[in-house]
């Protein structure tokens, strides 16, 4: 009894329980108390379920992110499973986005989750990248590519992006605002003569 | 790669330890080989650059279609040549010029002997010979820009030039296995 309200005292914002679960990140003077609980308070928002996106998710639900927003449009088919560790034989032909969530939250159901299953468009990214605080492009092509950067860059929000290639992967932080280039400085493109400012 | 992507999300949540933005790191797994590189700021860049052509909202993420297009989808194209056909074509000395069109990061890594480097961007098109004796490569990473480029000095009126189907990448692979790849 004497030993919990000390815990409390400790641990102020982590229930009982997620002082247990976090114990781990709690005794690391790096996190703490205070850093899981800017874990708890923290919204990431995921671009594609795949092969990159399923291990993000997973992680990041283990570790205590507050919100895990998930965008992905697809459906889960047999092909995907040689990778894409999120999903499972049960779950072919649900949406990405429902059968990835399922997962994470049956590892922490103390995690939120927005699933978003459109495809990312103009349209909609401004709105939902501005509710996150970290952007994890885990995307299977150029274009997503392209608008996630320059999503990320209007709303000046971290962006963290890998792709993989064969047996080739890719890490980057972009976060031109503070520092660095951005994709386009990576990857340029000619941009279409219509663009051209008037 | 997902691992590496969430531990970075959590440091950067954190603040914690050594940050990696504008940094590349490389990872290649065969090799079991890690690089890491700057990614500096590019001026010319159109979204984050000294002159950006992507102001507003309305504008980003747009991106031309030959993008999309895998030089696989091309491979019929006569104006491509494979790694192959480069490499008995450079030792019998013929008359090329080999222009690699990618970004000065990349060139870093790798590049193929004799070439010049122009990055897609810079590229000015009135420093080329149209001299028909001389045929100009173009290649990039993976077959893509130089394609592109391709296009340009096609319409420009360059008629003897072509790309490098697959890029430097379909290079390595062929021709020369010890060159770091990306
Ligand atoms: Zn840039």
């Amino acid at each position: 009894m004497s030993q919990e309200i000390l815990l409390n005292d400790l641990f102020q914002g982590l229930s009982a329980e997620e002082v247990k679960r976090y114990s781990r990140h709690l005794s690391l003077s790096e996190v703490g108390s205070e850093g899981q609980q800017r874990l708890k308070k923290s919204k990431v928002l995921i671009v594609g379920a795949g092969g990159l996106g399923c291990p993000v998710g997973l992680y990041l639900a283990a570790a205590g992110i507050g919100q895990l927003g998930i965008i992905d449009s697809d459906v889960v088919e047999i092909s995907n499973l040689q990778r894409q560790i999120g999903h499972s034989e049960k779950n072919l032909g649900l949406l990405k986005t429902e059968s990835l969530a399922e997962t994470i939250t049956s590892i922490n159901r103390l995690l939120r989750v927005e699933l978003i299953s459109d495809k990312l468009q103009h349209n909609n990214a401004p709105q939902i990248f501005q509710k996150y605080d970290v952007i994890v492009d885990c995307s299977d092509n150029f274009p997503t590519r392209y608008l996630v950067n320059d999503a990320a860059f209007f709303a000046n929000k971290p962006l963290v992006s890998a792709s993989v290639y064969k047996f080739q992967g890719h890490l980057s932080v972009f976060w031109p605002k503070s520092k660095g280039g951005c994709y386009r400085c990576l990857y340029p493109v000619n941009l279409p003569e219509s663009m051209a400012p008037t | 790669m997902g691992l590496l992507q969430s531990t970075e999300v959590l440091k950067l949540i954190l603040g914690i330890g050594k940050d990696m933005i504008g940094q590349l790191l490389l990872y290649d797994a065969l090799k079991l080989d890690f690089k890491k590189m700057n990614i500096p700021k590019e001026k010319t860049c159109q979204l984050c650059g000294v002159n950006p052509r992507i102001r507003a909202w309305l504008d980003a993420g747009k991106v031309p279609v030959i993008e999309k297009i895998g030089f696989e989808e091309r491979k019929d194209n006569k104006d491509q040549v494979s790694a192959h056909w480069l490499s008995v074509a450079l030792r019998n000395r013929r008359n090329i010029m080999l222009i690699d069109v990618r970004e000065p990061h990349e060139w870093e890594i790798c590049r193929l002997k004799g070439a010049e480097h122009h990055p897609v961007n810079r590229i000015k098109t009135d420093d080329f010979t149209k001299d028909l004796e001389k045929i100009i490569v173009f290649y990039c990473h993976r077959g893509v820009r130089s394609e592109r480029t391709l296009k340009i000095f096609q319409d420009l009126g360059y008629e003897n030039c072509r790309s490098l189907a697959g890029g430097i990448d379909a290079w390595a692979e062929a021709i020369e296995p010890d060159m770091p790849r990306y």
